[in-house]
């Protein structure tokens, strides 16, 4: 049988294991023996590590009409950096959008973007 | 006169030169909604036109000292009547084929005062009268098809037809909550108030002539300077027409591209190859065409397993394939397919800097203080655990409220993967 497990153990100790998100784990995969365990290591990597997160970002132009020239390009896989102020030191969360509703009406755009956070918890 | 002036040759055009450019009919002054039609090739405004595309004057307000005293009027005039030293020229790809050409300039609704010139376009693609049908007699054999009403017919040449209504209403969802490497359909929600029952028939011939069920729709916005944004593109799967009380309310609803996959593949199987041809091949079988420009973030991308033969559905084989090469499918916002790498890399597309608040102290601009509304949920006091802010951003996004969440949702510390040879999960 080839199969391919990456795991986290410092991120285990802290949150118990996780093996079910995202629609993992995946079977039926056509990806090649010598490409599986790299592939398994990217997503623990990746995702290993990620509880702290930024889920979603509301934007309104009636809050700030600076969104406007960022809503007409807003695309899946954007970056987005999110700064909570007020506190010191300043803190940021990175991510990715990975998906947003537009709601448009006369006079008036709002969205929420959801994203997918990059910046690790631990 | 607004609308077409009629031919124009630009061999002499010169950028900056009144004396060289087209002029109004009738002698009127310029005004918005203008154009002529180029009879040569030219670039003009860094648009590479040809023959046959269209010439919009545009005008951006007065500079200070340019004109006589007196002759006009300081500031931005939207819509016109211009001097000829406050006008410029943008380019329209007419001939485009309809997927790759936008919204025509001054088409389509203002979005309202919070958004000074800014226009909504809603389109739909459909041949609006029966000079555009064909008809007996007309091309040549098997050229297309009799008395199509326009949902069959080459999309590359049926018209966009502009239905946007004063009152509108548009949602649109696109992606994804999570990351997750399955993307969701596109969908939009369009509300018009059909006051005049303009838009959609029941009746024929009426309904051949307009949008319906199955018609390409598309929705996106002008900038001030002309450039065209699409937001959405898609097909009309619903037509809800309410008229209990009067004014007619019309809901649609349309999907992304992506729908167009769901097909089922009986007996699919592919022999080992690489993923970019898995994917390209999957589509197309599925009736999907790929679109220029390349769709594939790798070329060729890497090598995939055989796959043996099953009963698939299409969408499911291309999200599958996708994601043996750690890449996923989703779609430009002009509705055209695309594959990238996943999870997201960082490669391309713009930067957002979101903040809560404008300044966190000393705020002066009533107009400007926000109610940083964030949302903890679960665990959320240890929010934030990420690297100081080193670098001071230029422009700042202010968010109403965002949603900062510590519910290992998405947390993957054991990552299990299998492949077609290795069988079923352990």
């Amino acid at each position: 049988m080839t199969a391919a497990r990456a795991q986290d153990d410092a991120s285990i100790a802290y949150f118990g294991q996780r093996s079910q998100a995202l629609g993992f784990p995946r079977s039926g995969l056509s990806t090649i023996d010598a490409d599986l365990q790299p592939f398994a290591d990217a997503v623990r990597d990746r995702y290993g590590r990620i509880v702290n997160r930024l889920t979603s970002v509301a934007a309104d132009i009636a809050v700030d009409a600076g969104w406007l020239e960022h809503l007409v390009a807003l695309d899946l896989g954007d970056h987005i950096t999110f700064t909570r102020r007020g506190i010191e030191p300043e803190r940021t969360l990175d991510g990715f959008v990975c998906g947003y509703v537009h709601n448009l009406t006369p006079n008036n755009w709002r969205s929420i973007i959801y994203t997918t956070t990059t910046t690790r918890s631990i | 006169m607004i609308g077409d002036q009629g031919p124009f040759d630009p061999t002499g055009f010169i950028e900056g030169d009144p004396s060289t450019y087209p002029v109004p009919l009738g002698g009127d002054p310029y005004a918005a909604g203008q154009f002529w039609t180029l009879t040569a090739s030219a670039t003009i405004g860094g648009d590479a036109l040809v023959a046959g595309d269209l010439l919009y004057v545009v005008s951006f307000g007065r500079d200070y000292g340019a004109g006589t005293y007196g002759g006009g009027s300081y500031g931005w005039n939207e819509f016109g009547p211009w001097d000829a030293f406050e006008v410029g020229f943008r380019g329209y790809g007419a001939t485009l084929p309809a997927w790759e050409r936008p919204a025509p300039p001054y088409t389509g609704c203002p979005m309202g005062d919070r958004m000074p010139g800014w226009r909504i376009v809603i389109e739909a693609q459909y041949l609006s009268t029966i000079a555009e049908l064909r008809r007996y007699g007309e091309g040549t054999y098997g050229s297309g098809v009799y008395g199509d009403t326009g949902v069959h017919t080459d999309p590359a040449v049926v018209p966009w037809n502009d239905i946007t209504e004063e009152n509108f209403g548009v949602l649109i969802n696109v992606g994804n909550t999570d990351g997750n490497p399955v993307v969701a359909m596109s969908e939009a929600r369009f509300d018009f108030r059909d006051a005049a029952a303009r838009l959609f028939s029941m009746t024929q011939p009426e309904s051949w002539y307009g949008p319906r069920v199955g018609t390409i729709i598309r929705v996106g916005v002008l900038e001030p300077s002309l450039e065209y944004h699409p937001l959405f593109v898609g097909r009309i799967e619903t037509v809800n027409d309410i008229h209990d009380v009067p004014p007619r309310h019309v809901e649609v609803d349309a999907f992304g591209m992506i729908f167009d996959t769901v097909q089922s593949l009986p007996g699919w199987s592919r022999p080992a190859e690489t993923a970019d041809v898995r994917l390209r091949e999957t589509g197309l079988a599925s009736g999907y065409q790929w679109a220029p420009p390349h769709p594939f973030p790798a070329e060729p991308g890497p090598s995939l397993l055989a796959l043996p033969a099953n009963n698939v559905v299409a969408r499911n084989a291309l999200d599958l394939a996708a994601i043996s090469a750690q890449w996923y499918v989703s779609a430009y916002p002009d509705g055209r397919l695309r594959v990238r790498p996943w999870p997201e890399n960082g490669v391309g597309g713009q930067s957002l800097n979101v903040a809560d608040c404008a300044e966190h102290d000393g705020e002066t601009d009533p107009n400007r203080v926000v109610f940083g509304d964030i949302n903890y949920l679960e665990d959320g006091d240890q929010v934030v655990y990420g690297q100081p802010v080193v670098s001071v951003f230029e422009a700042v996004l202010l968010s109403p409220s965002a949603d900062l969440t510590g519910d290992m949702g998405e947390l993957l510390n054991i990552v299990d993967l299998d492949n077609v040879q290795s069988g079923a999960l352990r």
